[in-house]
């Protein structure tokens, strides 16, 4: 009788074998410590600030955020908002940043890849506007891993690879997966125990070698350009392989930490709730796996037909673009809608977070070393002009974030002393070991009150 | 005396000797160590010092005096100078140490790139006394994203919107020629080739939207599982009859798609003869699948190491994986070769006595077609290049003529700007407009954001009047002015520079323009006459499309509003009968449901001419003429293109003008510099950008941009023309635009422009000098040889796909003697550039 990893290692479920996404450079671990791991989730429609303010504000603090001033309150007096209340028990590993801004690159409905890249790639997603790679991409590469980035989304109705939502350099868009199947298949293939798979992978290095094979012979009788032409081509194919060669050299630890999923699981009539929970699951076992170090999960764009809300009647489908315009649905208001889902936003956010704290990693758990964030792809509403991107993250001990456990408002817009969300990333980067003196475009408005925009925020640097 | 430099390799851990023979310290000491030794060292520079320098510093330094030198930009131009002849030596003496010290001069490789093509001396490239034969570096061509696009149609017919296909092409963001040969394609390009490998050999073996089928069969297990799940609940459980229902939709679904995948797949026959049969095929079917395979990707037959290699691949794939999945991984294979990615022109024609190769007839055949077309070879190019009737000039000639002059099929020019809203340009010659386009680089108009509030403020209806949206009509009807020019082919160059005739709500159907404009003003007068006898709910019902279309009153209520009521009033008692209302004849050509949400929006880009569109009375006739402006530099578009989000750009502006029209180059910008304007909000940007950039070693490049550029201080950041500048900051605000609201903006205290600027460069006497303002400068430009050679130079590297050299001087020669001699027609350019030596002949570098 099959058992369920054997159900699962079968599901590998046929289709070709090579497994796209871009490889990794050689993963080399940190002497003697576990990677760092950094999961983004980004939501659509804007994530509003009031949304986020804490219930238990006194009058001075509820008037200083109202106002956009400073504002730091310990999270461990406070009481979350209800729509947060199911980390109440990782308050401590928490927290709230408001009054960041990203009005130099926020586009009304949508920014794309702009939140993570801090250029305006605008809601048409114009290719020729994404500048360098994404923040989360630059974060992966940090920490080396065989799939040095994994994309995930339940976005529009897609299925299957679909160009991602981060972006791996100047005019590159990364892979995404877009069904819980193609994730588990493209990241847990190698370790199938179906024959017909296996034979599949084999074939795919028959085609390689051949590629290899023939690119040589390409390249023996030029030389300068003509010859580095051919030699990067090589390279692209002995990438592939090397990245093959990793993911063999781990397969132990990939069977180990095989996601615990039901074939019904991968079905595409699962609704987007769902998918959703799969894909959390696929992603902390890739992470466990020591497949990736950093992904995007895109929980929901404004194509997204959302289904599966727990508050909501099953059935019918929830139209995002009608939310943001302030139309309930299912009997409910606008605002109450957009609670339920953030609430589930956060369910999933817990159960990564349980998840990681239940694996032991070092003399702690696998939480301590992982930082998840939770923000808009489009700034503080569902037309965004980016005055605010509030955040939600989750973070472990050694992940060198100094501010945990606080709901933390950074002066507003215009004020002195405003960050930007490229500040905020800038500080991300430097503290794990990128020396950028900047990341992302500079707001053209901040120059007209005399804000310096470079480099990190200083207060966080650890 | 020779000294001997020792450098130290850190690095590399050896030693290597610089050997700076008698002659070569003699020129260094005549006309460099006078700034450069250990007492002056000047630019911290100190040539004396080479000796103690680690090797990463010695490779800096060599870097830096060949650019230096090769520029002559050092010595400085007050002091004395050395001979050509000096310099050559100087240069070779470096290029020698380079080879010696195993590194490459990262000047040299930047002299491929396309921003320092104008490095090559003008004046020795149009002086006739190159004798040196043209020819091309033998070269692999990264293909363009119009040519990915064009091959994958080839392969896959119509149904490419069937298949998933990601263009893995992309082309630099910049104003100028964009598409050179000295791309390459990296790990990206690979993975997506990957992905697309698969989409299309799936599609080629009829495995149909196998993921489809995948998915089908995984939702039906998640079904079944459901039923199981609730039937265990309850077998009478209220939820099963929908959970069945499905189900058995799903099966009716599947079974249909199968049917309509297996109807549909179109195999092709050396394929469908392994796939359908169980055993093994033979070596001579295997053969043909291979042979068929190439024929489709790469119009050609396999090489022997390719036949075999794939011979090879074919039988290990099909032995592990079967039939099907087996041929899949050969053709998998055939499509993931470099020569997908790269057009070849090694130049495998026979070799002259000069040691240049001919291109081959097959070589040719796409060359030319390539250049003109963005697609690969017709059938006439075909036949010529298999007959060998492709190998003489008349032959290209020909060839070339009758692709100029073909009509067949419009091409999008851009779908980056296109919207489904309002179409895009199309053209029936994308090679000549796409030069045109990137060489002026209005199109990237569209990506410079300007904040809407600034533009014209916003409305009820924001989407339909907002920058972004106006900006890319704007540049539609920039593409149907130059496109409309080069149809003409009359002296080309002063026409597009000079032209003051512009379209601006219109697509160039004058005929039609005048029809539409004859019933617009038909149905004004009716609705005229019928709101003095219908109610006002009657008069909606009727003329609510066309109130929307043409006064931009939300047709989406059924009902009428009062406040609607109120508006409408007002507009019946205003209409101008002598006033030509907005015709817009593109929008009238699509569906009329279409037309009256989006025919007629984003009516605020006319005040990018400076055109109120509330009182213009539309001209059916266009192009037509636009005060103060003078051909495509004064359009909005390109000042659009060459601002800045809030203020115009004078150093961008100018060094569009010095490099691309002037034959001119800038020094990079070295790292040390804080290109930021400082802010003062009681000057002009001139004033400010004066302050910042008068000092010595910044006017040293700013003096060739900035007296350029500010001559185009009479247009601001979006175009308009202008007489005083407006101070936007809160404290000269006068009146505040309320947030909604029809057309408004924010009005400000206002300072008054300079805008004289001064031309140099021209080589012409005549011409250089102070100039009043970018119209002065235009007039002076068009009449400049150096500008029109300039153009020209731009021409070859966008046809050539390279810089020019030296020896291409013969080619730049002939293409301007075409020119002038018929009378300024670009398509005579385009036939000089094709036949010349430099695009027929090859030579290994």
């Amino acid at each position: 009788m099959n058992t369920r990893r054997d159900f699962i290692r079968s599901t590998a479920l046929g289709a070709g074998a090579f497994a796209l996404g871009v490889p990794g450079a050689l993963a080399k671990p940190r002497a003697g410590q576990p990677p760092i791991r950094f999961i983004f989730m980004t939501k659509s429609n804007g994530l509003r600030p009031h949304e986020l303010a804490l219930p238990g504000f006194s009058g001075e603090q509820k008037q200083a955020d109202a106002d956009k001033n400073t504002l730091n309150a310990d999270l461990s007096q406070q009481q979350l908002p209800e729509w947060m209340s199911v980390l109440d028990a990782h308050k401590k590993d928490m927290a709230i940043i408001q009054g960041l801004s990203a009005k130099g690159i926020a586009c009304g409905h949508s920014g794309n890849q702009a939140c993570l890249g801090m250029f305006k790639t605008g809601e048409r997603r114009v290719l020729g506007n994404v500048k360098w790679a994404t923040v989360d991409v630059e974060l992966g590469r940090l920490y080396p891993s065989p799939f040095q980035h994994v994309e995930v989304q339940t976005a529009g109705n897609n299925r299957g690879i679909v160009a991602g939502r981060a972006a791996t350099g100047k005019m590159a868009y990364n892979y995404a997966y877009a069904d819980p199947q193609t994730a588990y298949r493209e990241l847990f293939k190698s370790v199938s125990n179906d024959e017909a798979t296996r034979a599949k992978i084999d074939a795919d290095s028959l085609v390689l070698d051949y590629l290899s094979n023939l690119s040589a012979t390409n390249y023996n009788n030029v030389e300068g350009l003509e010859r580095l032409k051919m030699t990067k081509i090589s390279q692209s194919i002995g990438d592939i392989k090397d990245r093959d060669r990793q993911i063999n050299e781990i397969s132990d630890q990939i069977l180990k930490n095989l996601p615990q999923l039901h074939e019904a699981d991968l079905a595409n009539d699962r609704t987007t709730v769902e998918k959703q929970e799969t894909f959390a699951k696929i992603l902390v076992s890739a992470m466990r796996a020591g497949l990736t170090n950093s992904a995007l999960f895109t929980l929901d764009t404004l194509g997204t037909p959302y289904t599966g809300i727990p508050q909501l009647d099953e059935g019918s489908i929830l139209n995002l673009h009608n939310l943001g315009h302030k139309k309930g649905y299912a009997g409910k208001s606008a605002d109450d809608v957009r609670a339920y889902i953030r609430m589930h936003h956060m369910r999933l956010m817990t159960s990564m977070v349980e998840a990681f704290k239940a694996t032991p990693e070092g003399n702690g758990t696998m939480f301590d070393n992982t930082v998840i964030t939770y923000q808009a792809e489009n700034g503080e509403t569902h037309h965004s002009n980016g005055i605010e991107q509030p955040i939600i993250m989750l973070a472990g001990k050694n992940t060198k974030m100094n501010f945990l456990g606080n709901y933390l408002r950074l002066p507003g817009y215009g004020q002195p002393g405003h960050k930007t969300l490229g500040n905020w990333y800038t500080t991300h980067l430097n503290n794990h070991g990128n020396p950028i003196e900047h990341y992302g475009q500079f707001d053209q408005e901040l120059n007209k009150y005399g804000i310096d925009q470079a480099g990190p925020i200083e207060d966080l640097l650890v | 005396m020779t000294l001997t430099l020792l450098l130290a390799f850190s690095a590399l851990n050896i030693n290597a000797e610089i050997n700076i023979s008698p002659d070569i310290d003699a020129v260094l000491q005549n006309y460099c160590y006078d700034c450069h030794d250990d007492e002056t060292r000047k630019g911290d520079v100190n040539l004396i010092e080479f000796p103690k320098l680690d090797h990463d510093a010695a490779l800096a330094l060599l870097n830096r005096m060949e650019e230096q030198v090769y520029l002559s930009q050092m010595p400085p131009k007050k002091k004395r100078q050395p001979t050509a002849a000096e310099r050559e030596k100087l240069l070779g003496w470096i290029s020698r140490n380079f080879e010696s010290l195993k590194a490459r001069s990262e000047f040299r490789e930047k002299l491929h790139e396309p921003e320092f093509g104008n490095y090559v001396d003008h004046d020795k490239l149009f002086s006739g006394e190159i004798q040196e034969k043209p020819f091309s570096p033998s070269r692999r061509w990264l293909i363009s994203p119009y040519i990915f696009q064009s091959k994958i149609v080839a392969i896959l017919g119509a149904n490419t919107r069937d298949v998933e296909i990601m263009n893995p092409m992309h082309l630099p963001d910049v104003s100028g020629v964009r598409d050179y040969d000295n791309k390459l394609a990296g790990g990206d390009h690979f993975i997506t080739m990957l992905a697309n490998a698969k989409a299309i050999t799936d599609h080629q073996l009829g495995i149909i939207s196998p993921e489809k089928f995948k998915a089908a069969a995984a939702s039906r297990a998640g079904l079944l599982s459901k039923i199981s799940d609730y039937e265990s609940r309850s077998p009478t459980h209220p939820r099963l009859p929908e959970f069945r229902n499905r189900l058995a939709k799903l099966d009716n679904e599947m079974a249909k798609a199968e049917a309509k995948a297996k109807r549909d797949a179109k195999i092709a026959a050396p394929f469908r003869t392994i796939t359908s049969q169980p055993t093994p095929p033979s070596e001579s079917e295997m053969k043909a699948a291979i042979h068929h395979q190439y024929a489709l990707v790469y119009d050609r037959e396999p090489n022997p190491t390719e036949l075999a290699g794939c011979l090879e691949l074919l039988k290990a794939s099909i032995a592990k994986v079967g039939n099907t999945e087996g041929l899949k991984r050969m053709l998998m294979a055939v499509l993931l070769q470099p020569d997908f990615l790269y057009r070849s022109e090694l130049g495998e024609g026979p070799e002259d006595e000069h040691g240049r190769r001919r291109l081959s007839g097959r070589e040719a055949s796409y060359a030319i077609a390539y250049a003109l077309t963005e697609k690969g070879p017709d059938k006439e190019l075909k036949q010529a290049a298999m007959a060998g009737r492709l190998d003489t000039k008349e032959q290209y000639q020909k060839h070339i003529e009758r692709l100029l002059a073909s009509r067949k099929g419009r091409t999008l020019i851009d779908d980056r700007i296109t919207t489904a809203r309002t179409g895009g340009y199309s053209t029936l010659q994308p090679a000549k407009l796409r030069f045109f386009r990137e060489f002026f680089g209005y199109s990237k108009a569209y990506q410079v954001f300007k904040d809407d509030k600034r533009f014209e403020g916003a409305t009820h209806s924001p989407n339909r009047n907002r920058h972004e949206l106006a900006i890319r009509l704007m540049i539609n009807e920039a593409d149907l002015m130059v496109d409309r020019i080069l149809a003409k082919d009359q002296n080309v160059f002063h026409e597009l520079l000079t032209t003051d005739r512009f379209y601006l709500y219109h697509n160039g159907d004058n005929e039609k323009a005048q029809q539409l404009l004859a019933a617009r003003k038909r149905l004004l007068k009716r609705m005229s006459d019928d709101y003095k006898k219908m109610t006002p709910q009657e008069f909606w019902k009727t003329y609510r499309i066309d109130l929307d279309a043409q006064f931009g009153l939300s047709s989406r209520r059924a009902q009428l509003k009062r406040e609607d009521g109120v508006v409408i009033d007002r507009l019946m008692k205003s209409i101008d009968w002598d006033r030509n209302p907005i015709t817009y004849p593109k929008a009238y050509n699509r569906n009329p449901r279409i037309v009256v949400r989006y025919g007629m929006m984003a009516k605020n880009r006319t005040a990018m001419f400076n055109i109120d569109h509330n009182t213009w009375s539309y001209v059916a006739e266009q192009p037509f003429k636009i005060p103060n402006r003078r051909g495509i530099l004064t359009h909005p578009v390109w000042l659009t293109a060459h601002s800045l989000n809030t203020s115009t750009d004078p150093v961008k502006r100018g060094k569009w003008v010095r490099e691309k029209l002037l034959a001119g180059f800038i020094p990079d910008v070295p790292i040390t510099v804080d290109a930021a304007i400082p802010e003062d909000h009681n000057k002009t940007l001139r004033q400010r950008l004066h302050d910042k950039t008068k000092a010595a070693s910044c006017w040293k490049c700013h003096e060739s941009m900035n007296p350029l550029g500010y001559a185009f201080e009479i247009y601001d950041d979006f175009g308009r023309y202008r007489v005083k500048e407006e101070l936007e900051y809160p404290e000269h605000l006068i009146t505040e635009a309320p947030d909604k609201g029809p057309y408004t903006r924010n009005t400000y205290k206002t300072m008054p422009l300079d805008t004289t600027g001064y031309l140099s460069g021209t080589g012409d006497d005549a011409l250089d000098g102070e100039v009043k303002d970018a119209l002065d400068l235009i007039d002076r430009l068009a009449k400049s040889d150096r500008v029109r050679q300039s153009i020209l130079r731009h021409a070859f590297r966008f046809f050539l796909g390279r810089n020019e050299m030296l020896s291409d001087s013969r080619t730049l020669i002939a293409a301007d003697k075409a020119y002038l001699e018929s009378g300024g027609s670009f398509n005579a350019v385009i036939v000089s550039l094709l036949t010349s030596d430099s695009f027929m002949f090859r030579k290994s570098q």
